[in-house]
């Protein structure tokens, strides 16, 4: 392993404490299914909390505990994601043949 | 001449170098593609390969290029050779050779698979070259960590308005590590909390002063009121030079900056760094805002904070000491470092920033952008000292940039105290980092043959015991300039194998190769009067004087010096070996990465 990518998987592994990592992992692997389940019609924008942009996503869009979710303005807050599933496909329905941003 | 123009020909230096000179550049030389797929979306694994959207990017590479460069180097130069030649390095400088040194650095590590600069100069120049790179850079890093803790230990010990919202800063910065991550408590309510108190104690400097004086004097009473060490000043009495004496205080205060690195090196970046380097961006932010919003409206609100007042010129070769030298050229090129042209930039971006670039139109406004904002932030500096602010560089930077926030209405030494802290927080949040990328660099090349390195206390230690010994010769100005000249240097070998990457692909080469030979000669040479300096003026004055720690450090400085001069000399032949080598026969460009659908 290269010095750059040992400093890297240093800063990765101590950038979350392990069971937010954990969960971190979770959400990726969902983020991941999307293209399977609604194909190109989904955009996905990870944004992390502790950030300035993660700030004002959260002034903006009232959140208080995360995970946190918007499918074209609707929220859920919360880790089943089942239920962004459902939300997409719903926000999907009526739009049909165009794509969505979440 | 007064703040309104200077900001004015600041923001036509940016518009006109961005819009005529770093476009065509990109448009018809490296003829950035959006449609071709990037590292990043090539070996995307969440780790070191990751596409990023371009104004998070630009933010990521910002916070990791800026930092006491700017500021420190344009205040310095201002002081010695006048502002105009300072103002005139600075928009020559970014304009023909900071952004294209940043934006190459990026571009020939993503042409490049993204490849480090070491990498690529492996294959492109010689096997040796990268050895030769790794050594460079080690040495590079303990320079900045040196100059960087001797800067914040003098200001801490020469402000005490400032201790409070330093500590504040560590504190709350550890609370809102707890409040996120731990109790799960949501980012609007801990921001306000943490950020809301640390403002709270940094504009309560001022009433906290005198507690942090007695503490001061309590520190330096420890020894009956001595010194720790004595040394020669040649920046003291007017540049003639004269004895300096460096107080218990200091290097208490230094010890504080340390177990503050320590901690941010050892402890997990969720605990400590992340969220300290999120409070102090407001910090930063308001002070760098209300800074520059207040330079541009001040003639006319506030004229006596606007004037210009130092000298346009002073001379070619001011005297520094008793045996000294600064002649402005090669000087004043490495001075004022980072606002014109930076080589940790070109490194950073080849090795992080590369990495992310999600699409290649992205490759300038992330590499150029950022570094025509770090120019504003030297331009910044360099009013703050123009106006008349005088004293330390950071207390001139401090006094300079309070005076322009006072514009606002806030009373000229809270401005100040938020200046003074602002300064703190931008070197501190940079130097624990640093701290962190030496510690893993020590265990991974001592590691072997050293076991004891592999633990990261021992290597995070050593890294600042290091840095410590550099800044306890008391020769600051002597490590700024070393600093200024490796940093200036690292920047001229990256034009450099940025030219010879592009002759080996038949472009036009000019715009990289004419830079990097102005750079290489440059430093070169201001590196070797650097060397002549520290031997004349402080290891000879020290060593008559029998004072063991400056002659050890000063010797140091020297070595190291002469090993950068050396390293860089076989560098430079190797790279004209490669560049004639391509020149006569270019190779085929690395074959483009299939294009995206």
């Amino acid at each position: 392993m290269g010095l750059r990518r040992k400093v890297q998987r240093d800063l990765m592994d101590s950038g979350l404490p392990d069971d937010l990592r954990e969960e971190f992992h979770q959400l990726s692997e969902w983020a991941h299914t999307l293209p399977a389940k609604f194909g190109d019609r989904v955009y996905v924008r990870l944004i992390d909390v502790a950030s300035i942009e993660g700030f004002f996503k959260s002034l903006v869009r009232r959140f208080g505990r995360y995970p946190a979710f918007t499918v074209e303005g609707r929220r859920y807050v919360g880790r089943d994601f089942t239920r962004v599933d459902a939300l997409i496909a719903e926000r999907l329905h009526g739009k049909e043949g165009k794509a969505i941003r979440a | 001449m007064n703040t309104f123009l200077a900001v004015i020909i600041g923001a036509l230096t940016v518009y006109l170098a961005y819009t005529l000179y770093a476009r065509r550049i990109d448009r018809h030389v490296i003829q950035s593609d959006p449609k071709r797929a990037t590292p990043a979306t090539l070996f995307m694994d969440g780790v070191d390969f990751m596409p990023t959207n371009r104004n998070i990017l630009f933010g990521y590479h910002f916070k990791s290029i800026a930092a006491a460069g700017p500021i420190i180097g344009a205040i310095v130069a201002a002081n010695l050779w006048g502002w105009l030649p300072a103002i005139i390095w600075l928009v020559l400088g970014v304009s023909f050779i900071g952004w294209a040194s940043d934006y190459s650095g990026i571009v020939i590590s993503v042409r490049n698979e993204g490849n480090s600069l070491s990498a690529i100069a492996h294959r492109l120049v010689s096997p040796r070259a990268r050895t030769i790179l790794f050594v460079f850079i080690f040495f590079y890093l303990l320079l900045v960590a040196g100059a960087f803790v001797g800067i914040m230990a003098t200001v801490l010990e020469s402000q005490p308005r400032v201790h409070l919202g330093v500590i504040m800063l560590t504190v709350m910065g550890l609370l809102l590590g707890q409040m996120l991550y731990r109790w799960r408590t949501g980012l609007v309510g801990a921001t306000l909390l943490t950020v809301g108190l640390t403002f709270l104690a940094i504009l309560s400097g001022p009433w906290t002063e005198e507690i942090f004086k007695g503490l001061n004097a309590a520190f330096n009473s420890t020894t009956g009121g001595a010194p720790i060490v004595t040394y020669f000043d040649p920046t003291l009495a007017n540049f003639k030079g004269a004895e300096a004496k460096m107080m218990p205080s200091v290097l208490i205060w230094a010890i504080g900056v340390a177990l503050f690195c320590y901690a941010g090196s050892v402890l997990p970046i969720w605990r400590m760094a992340q969220p300290v380097v999120y409070v102090g961006f407001w910090v930063t932010a308001a002070a760098m805002v209300l800074g520059l919003a207040g330079a541009l409206v001040a003639p006319f609100a506030k004229p006596e904070v606007a004037q210009f007042v130092i000298p346009a010129f002073k001379g070619w070769n001011p005297q520094l000491g008793p045996a000294g030298i600064m002649p402005l050229w090669p000087m004043l090129f490495v001075t004022i470092a980072c606002g014109a042209i930076s080589g940790w930039h070109a490194l950073f971006g080849a090795v992080g920033t590369a990495r992310q670039i999600e699409n290649e139109a992205d490759m300038l406004p992330v590499g150029g952008g950022s570094m025509f904002c770090e120019f504003l932030l030297g331009l910044l500096a360099l009013l703050a000292v123009s106006v008349g602010a005088k004293g330390a560089p950071v207390g001139a930077f401090a006094t300079g940039l309070g005076g322009f926030i006072s514009v606002w209405g806030v009373p000229l030494q809270y401005a100040t105290s938020l200046a003074f802290a602002a300064f703190i927080v931008i070197v501190l949040v940079v130097t624990q980092l640093l701290f962190r990328v030496m510690r893993v660099t020590l265990s991974e090349w001592l590691g072997e043959a050293i076991p004891p390195m592999r633990n990261q206390h021992v290597a995070s230690l050593v890294s600042i015991a290091l840095a410590i010994l550099l800044m306890l010769t008391g020769t600051w100005v002597y490590l700024w300039q070393l600093f200024g000249g490796a940093n200036q240097l690292m920047a001229a070998l990256s034009l450099v194998l940025v030219t010879v990457w592009l002759a080996s692909a038949g472009k036009n080469w000019l715009y990289a190769g004419l830079p990097a030979i102005f750079m290489y000669v440059t430093t070169i040479a201001s590196i070797l009067v650097t060397a002549y300096n520290l031997y004349f003026n402080v290891y000879q004055v020290n060593l008559a004087a029998g004072r063991v720690i400056p002659v050890v450090g000063s010797g140091l400085m020297v070595l190291v010096a002469l090993l950068l001069v050396a390293a860089a000399a076989i560098i430079g032949i190797d790279g004209w070996r490669a560049f004639r080598r391509y020149r006569r026969q270019p190779i085929s460009a690395p074959r483009p990465a299939a294009a995206r659908a």
